[in-house]
């Protein structure tokens, strides 16, 4: 089974296409704002490096979103990326945009690798009742 | 892994080669090619030189870039070396319009990603097959470290192609 | 299967395939669109052959090695770096790795040939991901570098058409 290297949830991410490099920007740790606030975009990402056994083989990297509170919709799972190990390392990316949160609390971020569970990412919302 | 390799010892014969503004260019002097790459160069003749005229056998020592650039005595074999010869050596590349000479130089260039594959020398201008043709420049090339020289046409080099290279012929010369 | 896979490394067949390509990068180019190479991929991630395998057959090549005398099975070790350079092991990286760094006129070319799938080797990670527009009708494009994208409809709902973008 692929080891995961880490997985952060961030405003942004860049990728250099000539040298494969990865930069994340703004790693998603606390939101202060009046609820319900409207985050308009954020990346979930994670690294995979491959053992040899995983060579050729197919995997799913699914993204849940546990959000705070009463919300219509507290669990939130995202399609699966799906991909073939033919490379020593896979990066998978789940851009997010609209994520709405209605109440202040833990927001969890969770990657699973074909269904198991293998870390999560927490973020909190603030309430910030004297913004308008 | 190597390891029967790695216990004899670096071996690498190579010679002082510099241009002519001083920059070293790497080189190793080959050795002869043995039994078995002589059997295959002699298929290759007999696939590709029908027409070709040899002017040596199977040999080693050098390759094609090293017959041009270094009189026979060593390999190069990195083509970015080869552009920097051209460039410190005061080659020019010939526009369409202006005819090669004897003693020009003869590349053929990979389109696909506009590296030098072969260098050759041009001997002569032989005539076209019809008085009026253009003449067909006749080309002394060693075509690598284990081949022997030929002397061909400047077209009848079809292997490439049937490789998957796109080539295209470049003539360059040092005469002003 | 497998012993023809490497078997045909060796064969005249093979060698004359490879004509008078003089460069490692040119031999390279080549080596990385031929059958032969292709077979060898495609025994390893079907597992007709192991790395175990190409290890013992690399060593009885070796054994035809004679120093001062040009390596006759050049072409074949040649081919297997060739095959090995997207291969993400460890021993993909040993094999390329030590055949690069041998200092021996016998074998030079598949030495300088084995620096040249190094270098392309740098790229051993692959980007894969998608856009999730949650709540909204609207797809917005972008583009991001080579990766392939694919841009989902909210998470409640199916996909609403699909974009790539590469």
């Amino acid at each position: 089974m692929p080891r995961l290297d880490y997985f952060l949830v961030a405003e942004s991410v860049s990728i250099d296409k000539d040298r494969s490099t990865l930069s994340i920007f703004h790693v998603c740790d606390a939101w202060q704002d009046r609820p319900p606030l409207l985050i308009p975009e954020l990346v979930a990402v994670s690294s995979w490096t491959m053992e040899p056994e995983d060579m050729g083989q197919d995997f799913q990297a699914t993204l849940k979103i546990r959000l705070p509170g009463k919300q219509e919709r507290p669990d939130l799972e995202l399609h699966s990326i799906n991909f073939t190990a033919d490379h020593r390392r896979q990066r998978t990316y789940h851009f997010v945009r609209g994520l709405r949160i209605e109440e202040p609390g833990e927001v969890e971020f969770r990657i699973l690798l074909n269904g198991q569970h293998k870390a999560s990412h927490y973020a909190w919302v603030i309430a910030d009742e004297e913004k308008a | 892994m190597f390891e029967e390799i790695k216990l004899l010892g670096p071996a690498e014969r190579s010679i002082v080669v510099q241009t002519r503004t001083g920059t070293a260019i790497k080189n190793v002097v080959e050795p002869e090619p043995g039994l078995q790459q002589q059997r295959h160069y002699q298929l290759l003749l007999e696939k590709y030189g029908q027409r070709w005229q040899p002017r040596k056998p199977a040999t080693g020592g050098y390759n094609c870039a090293g017959h041009v650039w270094t009189s026979r005595r060593t390999g190069l074999f990195d083509p970015k070396d080869w552009r920097i010869i051209l460039k410190e050596d005061g080659y020019r590349q010939l526009p369409q319009q202006e005819r090669p000479l004897p003693g020009d130089l003869v590349l053929y260039v990979d389109q696909g990603n506009e590296e030098i594959l072969h260098v050759g020398e041009l001997l002569e201008l032989r005539p076209g097959v019809a008085p009026q043709s253009e003449s067909i420049p006749w080309v002394l090339s060693k075509f690598n470290a284990t081949s022997g020289e030929v002397m061909h046409y400047v077209g009848d080099v079809s292997f490439w192609e049937s490789q998957g290279f796109l080539v295209r012929i470049e003539y360059w010369t040092d005469r002003p | 299967m497998s012993a023809r896979v490497l078997d045909q490394l060796t064969s005249e067949e093979f060698a004359v395939s490879v004509g008078f390509l003089s460069t490692a990068s040119a031999l390279r180019r080549f080596l990385a669109r031929s059958k032969e190479v292709a077979d060898i991929r495609d025994a390893l991630r079907q597992g007709a052959i192991t790395e175990e395998t190409l290890r013992r057959f690399v060593s009885s090549l070796l054994q035809e090695f004679r120093p001062g005398e040009r390596f006759q099975h050049e072409l074949a070790v040649a081919a297997l770096a060739v095959a090995l350079e997207q291969r993400g092991t460890d021993f993909a990286e040993e094999f390329l790795r030590d055949l690069s760094r041998l200092q021996r006129n016998e074998m030079g070319l598949c030495t300088l040939l084995a620096r040249e799938c190094l270098k392309q080797r740098t790229s051993l990670t692959k980007d894969r991901g998608k856009v999730f527009v949650l709540g909204h009708d609207d797809q917005i494009p972008f583009s991001v570098g080579s990766a392939v994208w694919g841009v989902c409809g909210t998470a409640a709902g199916p996909a609403r058409g699909s974009l790539l973008l590469r």
